[in-house]
């Protein structure tokens, strides 16, 4: 009897354990680090930042980081498995549950998007397109730390543009970040350029006397006669840059997945 | 022994005459009568002829001994002399003496003075024998404008130079203004050019996700020949050539068959740069805009690369000419600025100081509100743009 009791109590305890892996880790933090990629330190650092954007836009910004989505989720490819994590853990904030997903697996290195509720309107296709370029280029270069940073400033931005009556979208997007800071900086050397020439001219005014270095003004009437002349062609180099052309933006908007949420993702 | 310098006089009231750009006479300071060169010229052909002759028998007789001529000297007489001056030694050689043949005054010059005036009464004086032989000028340009034109001419120079010091302009006077007729050489000659070049033209096309630059490349040849004509070269040491090729050109339609008659109230040089050497100067000037013109003439390429270049130049006739040049000389804040102007076309050249206070203000001022402008021109759509150039 005992001996069926612990079977008993082992099975539930398998089933339990196969429900868990197939659905991830219910009711996850705003960083979830399965992966191990970050320090307690920085850990800490992104769940504060995550928490100010929660407060702000009652909306949830998160990351999770797995060795392998395929052994966590139930999902074939990186879009379902985020969509997975977000629904099975009940993710997001306020009623509809707003909130957006970033997803990277790193066994073969894919990451993925996924946004709900509110999510769908803040973060448009074309915004998740215009979201993932700021973060892959850390993540390209395995700088987790600030392309996760990256990612929640640039939500922050974006949120921000939606909650002004304009997501960002094929019709609209923002100034990047630090944008302000790079125009002043922008406007100042030019400024400091165009007094440099100023400053140049003004000096050459002063100036009027030079050695000659031309006769110009003595040449002999009829000036240079050409006694032979020739064009020869030789030969033709080719080269060849790699430069696809600008994919068009489409109709802008966001296509929704049959959940109710909206994704993008790929490999960085 | 007769002068070897010659004044002008007036034939009506023996005054003395100088010349006057603006009629292109010569004209007496007291009774206002006026003279053609060509008159004057006769009358003084023979004085001239004689100051010239006491010149050369002066030259030849000059590397003997300048001995005693018999007056005791102030150290025979007793005088302790021996804190006055010094040698001159090597500027002695360099130096020549004339009697004024006016006031009989001595008149210490240059070697190369050829007209000058007397430092005691100020008559107008030439030294007709500094322009004998074959250091004749072949041709002399009047003067046409006066000490007032060249007055005016700085006053007119200063206008405009926002760098200028305000106390330059208030404090600065004239020194010294003088009129010279300063020895050019010109040269005539043709130079055969030979210059090869690799040139390319260049056109891109998109092919699917590339962009394609194809580039044909072509090997030119151009030969060639281009004459020159009087191309000026200063021979007096005493000139500094950038500002005498600063005032170029002269217009040489003007230029007269040489006459010390246009040299009366004037200053004057002979030349002490031989035409060989100032030729190399106006070889390099021929090569240039030789080499220039026929690159000119490539055209039609994306980019042009001098390959080859043989530039032959062959001499042609050297003419020895006057030229007229207004010199004037200010002092400020212990600095002498030099000005130079063409004596014919007006031209005024020198360097002026830049006051730094003003200079950076200017800078200052300029880097400042630039970049405000900049800032607001750019702030919308520009600046997006201008962010995502840095991003």
């Amino acid at each position: 009897m005992k001996k069926k009791w612990m079977a008993l109590c082992l099975g539930l305890l398998l089933a339990v354990q196969v429900c868990f892996s197939a659905s991830a880790t219910p009711h996850l933090n705003y960083v979830t680090d399965f992966a191990g990629l970050l320090t307690d330190q920085q850990i800490s650092e992104l769940q504060h930042g995550a928490l100010e954007l929660s407060e702000r836009y009652d909306f949830g910004v998160y990351i999770v980081t797995m060795d392998d989505f395929t052994r966590r989720t139930s999902a074939r490819d990186i879009e379902s498995a985020a969509e997975e994590v977000y629904l099975h853990n009940e993710l997001g904030e306020g009623s509809n549950q707003s909130g957006l997903l970033l997803l990277l697996s790193m066994e073969d290195r894919d990451w993925g998007l996924f946004a709900f509720g509110y999510g769908n309107t803040a973060f448009t296709d074309y915004g998740k397109d215009y979201l993932s370029k700021e973060f892959l280029d850390d993540f390209k270069h395995d700088d987790w730390f600030d392309g996760f940073e990256d990612y929640q400033e640039l939500c922050d931005q974006m949120l921000s543009e939606a909650r002004s009556g304009s997501p960002v979208d094929v019709d609209h997007t923002p100034a990047p970040p630090h944008a302000r800071l790079y125009g002043i900086v922008a406007c100042t050397v030019l400024g400091v350029l165009v007094a440099v020439l100023v400053a140049f001219l003004l000096k050459r005014q002063l100036k009027s006397v030079a050695h000659g270095t031309q006769a110009e003004a003595f040449v002999a009437g009829g000036g240079l006669k050409l006694t032979n002349q020739h064009d020869r062609y030789t030969h033709t180099t080719q080269s060849r840059v790699y430069d696809p052309p600008q994919k068009s933006s489409g109709s802008g908007g966001t296509t929704t997945r049959s959940s109710g949420g909206s994704s993008a993702g790929g490999k960085f | 022994m007769p002068d070897q310098v010659t004044n002008y006089k007036c034939p009506a009231c023996t005054g003395p005459l100088h010349f006057v750009g603006a009629s292109g006479k010569l004209e007496c300071d007291y009774c206002g009568s006026t003279y053609e060169v060509a008159e004057i010229e006769a009358m003084y052909a023979e004085q001239e002829q004689k100051a010239a002759d006491a010149y050369q028998e002066n030259e030849t007789k000059e590397s003997a001994a300048d001995s005693a001529d018999g007056t005791p000297t102030a150290e025979e007489m007793g005088w302790d002399v021996s804190g006055v001056g010094g040698d001159w030694g090597e500027d002695a050689a360099k130096m020549r003496a004339y009697n004024c043949p006016s006031c009989g005054a001595q008149i210490i010059c240059d070697e190369t003075t050829a007209a000058t005036s007397c430092p005691y009464c100020g008559n107008p004086t030439v030294v007709p024998g500094q322009f004998g032989g074959t250091l004749r000028p072949d041709f002399v340009l009047p003067f046409k404008l006066s000490h007032e034109d060249a007055t005016k001419a700085l006053k007119a120079h200063y206008k405009g130079k926002l760098l200028l010091p305000k106390a330059f302009t208030a404090e600065n006077h004239i020194e010294e203004i003088k009129g010279v007729y300063v020895p050019f050489w010109l040269f005539d000659g043709e130079a055969d050019v030979d210059m090869t070049f690799h040139a390319t033209t260049s056109h891109t096309t998109r092919e699917g996700d590339y962009r394609v630059t194809r580039t044909k490349h072509y090997d030119i040849l151009r030969s060639g020949t281009i004459g020159f004509e009087k191309v000026p070269v200063d021979g007096s040491s005493k000139m500094p050539d950038d500002y005498m090729d600063s005032i170029e050109p002269y217009d040489y339609k003007d230029l007269k068959e040489f006459s010390t008659a246009y040299l009366p109230g004037f200053l004057a040089d002979k030349y002490d740069v031989d035409a060989k050497a100032a030729s190399k100067r106006a070889d390099s000037r021929c090569a240039n805009t030789a080499a220039d013109r026929t690159r000119a003439t490539v055209q039609g390429y994306s980019t042009v690369t001098t390959k080859t270049k043989r530039i032959s130049l062959k001499k042609g006739e050297v003419k020895y000419a006057l030229l007229p040049v207004w010199l004037l000389s200010t002092k400020w804040k212990d600095k002498t600025y030099l000005f130079a102007m063409n004596g014919q076309t007006g031209k005024m050249v020198g360097d002026l100081p830049a006051d730094k206070s003003k200079l950076h203000a200017w800078f200052w001022g300029t880097a400042v509100g630039a970049s405000v402008v900049l800032s607001l021109l750019f702030s919308g759509p520009l600046g997006r743009l201008i962010g995502g150039l840095f991003s």
